[in-house]
């Protein structure tokens, strides 16, 4: 019985003392001002961070930054939400990570307003004035600014330049060629295009196409989740393309289930000549790239001739939760990222260019494929799309992907994906 | 002579089977020895041959650069705290379900079973919110809880069937000689039934070393991590290279512990579930 | 004086496994219950009360019935072939007595002890159509082509029977030759000196002896394949190719956390839990036999 009850004792104590010491930590007493980051160990790396809070806290005398990194920090992210505890002041997350959306929509985020107002950290007038109206506007929830575009990003179809001149292909620009360079692809034995069934990456070029055809009132028309939106010509005539690509042959076997590496090391390997992916693929890739490898990009090829041509603007976000202990802080930090010195280091060391008026200034420290790509994307003939639906209404854009997949497989009917995605709209516009 | 050459030849078809079936099973396994000493370009150009050179870098990283050594220590601490505390509690409870009668006895027994007869992976979230509010998120001591409320049912359904085979008059002959019911338990019950705790503590130690979803949910800080976590940390992609021979290195370091823990026990395993096998 | 004794002997004993059981297992499951009632997103403590719209949601949910139907089918096939391998692994292991044995023994049982995620980066690996092992045997007897397992809406279920197979099959042996182990030797001798055959005995002295055991793992399995295919599918499919392979505990998940709807995530959860709840009593009841 004693032995029993020592034991008990043990356990009760145990449990109290982690909870005192969980309680102690957060009441550690400093009068100066201490903040906490969250940013993801992604391709930017850990180094350029570190660098960042060493910067920040010299500009900001007795400012100190802790920094939380890991490759699932949005994980932590979600779960810290939820308690309202160990909310850091600043995070930065991949786009796919979090539902930002959600967030906005429950008042979980803090405004930029405010800071938006103070004087620009580079250049003439205010920060605001800094930011490309184009993306403010879209980034604006209820007139609140909570998601801050942090960098600009060219996702769409990549290619081996150095494949290309070999086998003397052009690079196509429009579908018509895009069909014909199939033809020449498959004559060599080599699959034309490939992609990630498992994972989403298909849209980077299948909404910039309904762009392509209905222009951006066919987008608007998804974000609205309007009836009819799964109707429109648009979408029809963009769904007709993948089916004509799937009946030539285009599509290289298995893709369905490959994830997104998968895909990628087929165009690494040289069996498929086109992969789609964003912007991100040359440092993901960079242990598989073969020594001759030259990576371009051809951005979205499903655009008729006569079309206006479109392609996917990525745009990652950075935040500060409303709860965190210091959230001017954090917007101050996120504030910090668009210092002229910072964006220069980011450039260089990350190929982060940020969306600001002049951005021209900083593209010429991307590596080659990155520039090439935001080049591509910012090109005059070239129209960016940022398209909102697949992160706001991410369970529609899911089932769309789907249905894609099953159209790329032959299961199913353009009819029936139309009837079906209205159907889920229905049910979406109703649950509002 | 027939009769003999008969069951001669059906032999030699089984052990050529099981051969050719336990080389479906040594195959991968050695892939992913030779995988883990592999640089990642090695790896994406020809997965499935051998290292040009043994990469050792791999397992320094993984231990070192990639933490490794950091969340090993810690699904020590956790794992050999959760089976201790579900040997401790699944035992007593075992004990007095099965040796004494008394009003809801039975009913004990199946309320403890019913938790066998439920998938666990739904109630992440809501033992969050539990955690939360008892201060014990983001503790090893809230994750070891956790885990024994998880893995009494089947630690309870085991001990059982062992306590159940145990000799019926055992207690009253102690009893005679004036053993307390603590001292019986303790002194008597608990080494007799030795190999059922021993079953019980390998197959706890077996599935929790690896556990992921709910070591997902009670830790977020970095230090207190466990190691399938940190394994999936390895494996995260997106965005970013994969470091694919580190991540078979910390592969084959996860494993070291459950193949000398398993191959020390196992004869006892197997004698343990003898002994213990549930009748009606 | 001896009954006190003994009562307060049995309440201090089932306090702590009692409490710790309910508290952090069972409360946890009742809490589930309840959130499925509410309209909740899982990021903020905001809840809205909405009844049974969750559940009415399900109810007309073609993708949940189809993953439901993936789920049993995965259950179903992935245990007859467990099940019928382990048993005649464990038949072997226990009637023959070859020399390796001892060594197999431990070789078959090897995969369980890697994490469910690792078997299933190894078997994305096995079934790539391009360099993956399976079409490199393939090719050996002349099959080219490239089959592309997880590619195909036909064959992705399928596919995803063998990574778990090769995983628990030796787990399932090692109970079973534990339980083949306690039928007394004379039994067998018996059936032997009457004339019955190695098939005639597993007929009517191994089944009826293991029979408990059968029921109960069996039991067991089916609850445990509803969580190893959740990190199975999101591993090798992430429930593609069009949800062809998508189970309730991926559904669950995506609900969950990618669409923030955590109230309808746990209606999931509670149906499933409760249509697993049923299937495993009724297995339990219909499957009780007398043994001679």
């Amino acid at each position: 019985m004693k032995k029993l009850l020592v034991v008990i004792l043990i356990l009760a104590l145990a449990s109290v003392a982690a909870a005192a010491g969980g309680r102690a930590e957060q009441m550690r007493e400093t009068d100066e001002q201490d903040m906490k980051i969250s940013v993801h160990l992604g391709a930017f790396g850990e180094d350029i961070w570190k660098q960042m809070i060493e910067l920040f806290e010299e500009r900001n005398p007795g400012v100190s930054v802790e920094l939380e990194i890991s490759p699932t920090n949005f994980e932590s992210l979600r779960l810290q939400y939820l308690s309202g505890r160990d909310l850091p002041d600043f995070h930065q997350a991949p786009t796919w990570s979090l539902d930002y959306q959600t967030l906005q929509e429950e008042g979980m985020l803090f405004s930029y307003e405010d800071i938006l107002q103070t004087p620009s950290p580079y250049g003439e007038g205010t920060f605001e004035e800094l930011l490309l109206p184009s993306t403010l506007e879209i980034m604006r929830h209820d007139g609140n600014l909570y998601l801050m575009p942090f960098s600009l990003g060219s996702n769409g179809l990549w290619y081996d330049e150095k494949l290309f001149r070999d086998k003397n292909w052009s690079v196509p620009t429009n579908f018509e060629e895009f069909l014909e360079f199939g033809e020449k692809a498959l004559a060599e034995g080599i699959a034309p295009f490939t992609y990630t069934g498992v994972h989403d990456y298909i849209g980077f070029i299948l909404y910039p196409t309904i762009a392509s055809i209905g222009g951006v009132e066919a987008i608007s028309k998804l974000n609205n989740l309007e009836e009819g939106a799964f109707t429109q010509n648009a979408v029809v005539e963009m769904l007709r393309r993948v089916e004509m690509i799937r009946d030539s042959g285009m599509i290289q076997h298995g893709a369905l289930g490959f994830d997104h590496i998968e895909s990628q090391t087929e165009l690494a390997l040289r069996r498929a000549a086109t992969v789609v992916s964003g912007d991100w693929i040359w440092v993901e890739m960079r242990d598989a790239w073969p020594d001759d490898f030259e990576l371009g990009f051809m951005g979205n090829p499903l655009s008729k001739a006569g079309e206006q041509r479109c392609s996917w603007m990525h745009l990652l976000r950075v935040s500060v939760p409303r709860d965190a202990s210091n959230p001017e802080l954090g917007a101050e930090f996120a504030k910090f990222m668009f210092d002229g010195d910072v964006m220069d280091i980011w450039a260089r060391e990350a190929g982060v260019v940020r969306p600001i008026v002049g951005a021209d200034a900083f593209t010429d420290y991307l590596f080659d494929a990155k520039r090439v790509a935001i080049n591509y994307l910012t090109a005059p003939d070239n129209l960016p799309v940022f398209v909102a639906f697949p992160y706001s209404h991410r369970e529609l854009h899911i089932e769309f992907m789907n249905h894609v997949d099953a159209l790329v497989e032959g299961v199913t009917t353009i009819d029936r994906i139309s009837r079906d995605m209205e159907a889920s709209l229905r049910r979406a516009r109703a649950e509002r | 002579m027939l009769f003999r050459k008969k069951l001669f030849l059906s032999d030699v078809i089984i052990r050529v089977l099981f051969f050719l079936y336990s080389l479906i099973i040594i195959l991968p396994m050695i892939w992913i020895l030779y995988t883990s000493f592999k640089t990642p370009r090695e790896f994406l150009h020809a997965p499935w041959a051998l290292p040009e050179r043994l990469v050792w870098e791999n397992y320094y990283n993984a231990w070192f650069s990639a933490n490794i050594g950091n969340y090993f220590l810690n699904s020590v601490i956790v794992t050999s705290g959760m089976v201790v505390l579900t040997l401790l509690l699944a035992s007593m409870a075992s004990y007095t379900v099965s040796r004494y009668k008394f009003i809801g006895s039975s009913a004990a027994a199946t309320y403890f079973m019913a938790g066998l007869l439920v998938p666990k992976v739904f109630v992440t979230v809501p033992l969050f919110q539990l955690l939360l509010s008892m201060n014990l998120l983001n503790t090893h001591i809230g994750l070891i809880l956790a885990y024994t409320g998880m893995a009494l049912p089947f630690s309870v359904f085991v001990l059982i069937g062992f306590f159940q085979n145990l000799p019926k008059d055992l207690e009253s002959a102690a009893m005679v000689d004036g053993a307390s019911h603590y001292r019986i338990f303790f002194s008597i019950m608990l080494p007799l039934a030795r190999p059922g705790l021993v079953t019980v503590s390998i197959f706890n130690f077996l599935w929790y070393w690896n556990e992921y979803p709910t070591a997902l949910t009670v830790l977020q800080r970095e230090s207190l991590k466990t190691l399938p976590l940190g394994l999936v940390i390895l494996t995260e992609t997106q965005e970013r290279a994969a470091e694919w021979g580190q991540l078979f290195a910390g592969i084959i370091i996860v494993m070291i512990p459950v193949v000398v823990i398993y191959i020390l026990f196992q004869r006892m395993l197997i004698s343990g579930l003898n002994t213990g096998a549930v009748k009606e | 004086m001896k009954k006190t004794h003994e009562r307060t002997f049995v309440i201090t004993f089932l306090i702590a496994p009692v409490i710790t059981y309910s508290l952090f297992y069972v409360y946890p499951f009742i809490n589930a219950f309840r959130i499925s009632f509410y309209r909740w997103s899982g990021l903020s403590p905001r809840m809205t009360f909405v009844g049974l719209a969750n559940y009415r949601r399900l109810f007309t949910d073609s993708i949940f019935y189809q993953t439901l139907y993936n789920q049993i089918f995965l259950i179903m096939v992935t245990s007859l072939i467990t099940f019928s391998l382990a048993m005649i692994f464990a038949v072997i292991f226990t009637s023959k007595t070859y020399p390796e044995n001892s060594f197999l023994r431990v070789i078959f049982f090897f995969p369980n002890m890697l994490s469910m995620v690792v078997v299933s980066i190894l078997w994305k690996f096995i079934y790539n159509p391009h360099f993956g092992l399976l079409n490199g045997f393939l090719s050996l007897f002349g099959f080219e082509g490239n089959t592309a397992l997880l590619a195909s809406s036909s064959t992705v279920l399928a596919a995803l029977v063998a990574p778990q197979v090769w995983m628990l099959v030796g787990f399932y042996m090692v109970l079973f030759i534990a339980s083949i182990n306690t039928i007394p030797v004379e039994l067998y001798e018996s059936a032997k000196i009457d004339g019955a055959g190695m098939v005639r005995q597993f007929i009517s002295i191994t089944i009826p002896g293991i029979w408990y055991t059968i029921q109960i793992t069996f039991v067991f399995f089916l609850i445990a394949t509803v969580s190893n295919s959740f990190a199975l599918v999101r591993v090798t499919t992430g429930g593609g190719p069009s949800r062809s392979s998508e189970v309730v505990t991926t559904y669950f998940y995506q609900q969950a956390f990618d669409n923030s709807n955590f109230g309808y995530a746990l209606a999931i959860g509670f149906v499933v839990s409760l249509v697993m709840f049923i299937f495993a009593s009724l297995i339990m009841k219909y499957t009780k036999r007398d043994l001679a």
